[in-house]
């Protein structure tokens, strides 16, 4: 294979057409690349491909035919915005960059003869096939929860759809007083941040609303990423305590509460694992006691989406491992996995994660389909900004590169921001953060 | 045989000569998820990378990197990129032309 320098020579002399791949030898066969999944990852994925190159035919498998995004969601429950604010058309996509788009779901296929099989009964061949299909909710994993029990009275709503509206619902109705529970899921999961983000605007919105509220987050896990930024939020906004762990480095103004805080999490060490749960009487039973719930909101366990599983891409572990430089899938030739579904080297399960890795796998795939070597030094960015409070901004900002071939670092030292942020820049984060809905929606869909 | 190959082939892959990626557009676009694809955003809170003059970015990002110019995440974000990178990056918003 050439590499760039060389392609680029070859092409300025004119010898390209022999080093071009023996298929586009033949009249009129353009390369054909199916995306399977038309959220953050193969949206961005099937738009970088098309600014890449016209001439590539992409087609997008999609079941839904509008995107519902998750990013965001939570400010639903809170009533921030409405389930309407989270949908995402395709237009774009189809007009501006001539995406092609496919209303179907993928059922399964024979990868080792580049097909897929659709619900309609109709198969889809590929040259190169990219795969972002998000996660599955591991729901029974969970002991007395199931798929059943959180479409009517124990939502998720970690996929938008009808549970994160019952959600919002249950949160309205919640009686003066009420408890509010959470169960944290295990690592990894999608968005790191997003479950002490929702268990922070729910305690918000309790404050003005059923300010007698308690809001429990129970836990299997002892930290989390942005823990100490969203502690000292949560320890300036809702009276929170913050252990001992967290306090080196703790600007001066925290404080020590004597009354309990509304908030609580209870972590793994303090015994937050949740062993069972009784969905009638919305009893959560963990390590450390029990509680029965008002509202009860239980993000489960985690893995690659089902298809994921069903193609054989995915591991034991539930994910799918890719080779870093490109993500192409370490079972199958031509298939490249992308966003949350991939074991994804050191990037986090984000959207941020999924769209930088969707413009790095597009140059990839050009480079394969032209007969180039991928780029050697690819680099990813990821930053997931949370909010404490609805004007208090923090975030996780990274940029992950390659060594020794297939070992991924982050180059930057420092990833969150100051303990000692002034209460502007503290306040600018969050503008950001409603910004980054809007920009970011813009660069994968628009 | 091959005389009538060459122009099949070019017609099928003309743009794909183009879409070598010019030199730091892989970094530029890492920007993008936030500042907009190609730098290009419309009155939104963060500044519009495309048709930044040159020297302005990169004077931007070595004051986020000395820490003169006071950021939320850029400081954080800049130490993921070397010199050459900002100003291969610089070189691709600059050559952006706005909507
Ligand atoms: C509450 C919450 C807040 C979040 N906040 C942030 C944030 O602030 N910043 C951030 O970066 N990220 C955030 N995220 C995470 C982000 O939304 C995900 O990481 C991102 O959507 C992953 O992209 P993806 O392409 O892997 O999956 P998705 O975006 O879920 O896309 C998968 C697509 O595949 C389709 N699909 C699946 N199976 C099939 C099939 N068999 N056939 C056809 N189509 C199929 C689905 O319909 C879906 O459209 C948040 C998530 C949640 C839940």
């Amino acid at each position: 294979m050439m590499n760039r320098r060389q392609f680029l020579t070859a092409a300025a002399f004119g010898t390209l057409a022999l080093a071009l791949p023996a298929r586009s030898l033949f009249a009129g066969v353009q390369p054909h690349v199916v995306v399977l999944g038309g959220g953050v990852g193969g949206a961005t994925f099937a738009k970088y491909l098309k600014m890449q190159d016209r001439n590539v035919r992409v087609t997008v498998i999609e079941k839904n035919p509008t995107y519902m995004r998750p990013y965001g969601s939570t400010e639903v429950i809170t009533g921030h915005i409405g389930m309407k604010d989270l949908e995402v058309g395709y237009d774009v996509l189809k007009n501006k960059y001539g995406v092609e788009f496919v209303f179907d779901r993928v059922t399964g296929g024979d990868l080792d003869k580049r097909s897929l099989k659709l619900a309609s009964g109709t198969t889809m061949t590929y040259d190169k096939l990219v795969v972002s299909p998000g996660i599955e909710l591991m729901y029974d994993k969970v002991e007395g929860y199931s798929e059943a029990v959180a479409n009517t009275d124990i939502p998720s709503a970690w996929i938008p759809g009808k549970q994160t509206q019952l959600l919002a619902d249950q949160l309205k109705a919640m009686p003066q007083g009420g408890t509010f529970v959470m169960v944290a899921p295990p690592n990894p999961y999608r968005c790191p941040p997003g479950p002490y983000e929702r268990a922070a605007l729910v305690t918000e919105w309790c404050e003005k609303h059923n300010p007698t509220a308690k809001i429990i987050i129970l836990d299997p896990k002892n930290e989390f990423v942005t823990d100490k930024n969203m502690l000292l939020g949560w320890n300036r906004l809702y009276n929170f305590n913050i252990s001992a762990e967290f306090m080196e480095g703790m600007p001066s103004d925290v404080k020590i509460h004597n009354t309990p805080s509304k908030l609580e999490w209870i972590r793994a060490k303090d015994g937050g694992k949740v062993k069972s749960i009784d969905a009638n009487s919305k009893t959560v039973t963990f390590e450390g006691g029990s509680i029965k719930a008002d509202v009860l909101n239980i993000i489960p366990p985690q893995r690659a989406g089902k298809i994921a599983q069903d193609l054989g891409l995915s591991d034991d572990k539930g994910w799918c491992p890719v080779n870093l430089t490109d993500f192409a899938s370490n079972h199958f030739k031509d298939v490249y996995v992308l966003g949350d579904a991939t074991h994804g080297g050191m990037t986090p399960k984000s959207g941020f994660s999924a769209n930088s890795q969707a413009k790095v796998t597009a140059m990839a795939v050009i480079d394969a389909l032209a007969g180039r070597e991928p780029n050697e030094n690819p680099v990813w960015e990821n930053t997931c900004y949370a909010l404490a409070g609805s004007d208090y901004g923090l975030f996780v900002a990274d940029v992950f590169r390659l060594k020794e071939g297939n070992v991924m670092y982050r180059v930057n030292p420092d990833r969150y921001p100051s303990l000692h942020q002034t209460p502007a820049q503290i306040r600018l984060g969050a503008v950001y953060q409603q910004t980054w809905m809007r920009t970011f929606t813009q660069d994968c869909f628009a | 045989m091959k005389k009538a190959l060459i122009p099949i082939v070019l017609g099928l892959f003309a743009e794909s000569v183009l879409a070598v990626p010019m030199a730091g557009e892989m970094a530029a676009q890492s920007c993008a998820a936030c500042h907009g694809t190609q730098g290009k955003l419309s009155a939104e809170s963060y500044p519009e990378l495309a048709a930044m003059p040159k020297q302005q970015f990169i004077q931007a990002m070595s004051d986020f990197k000395s820490g003169k110019r006071a950021s939320t995440l850029m400081s954080k974000v800049v130490e993921g990129f070397t010199a050459e990178e900002i100003a291969e990056m610089a070189d691709y918003f600059a050559a952006q032309k706005l909507d």
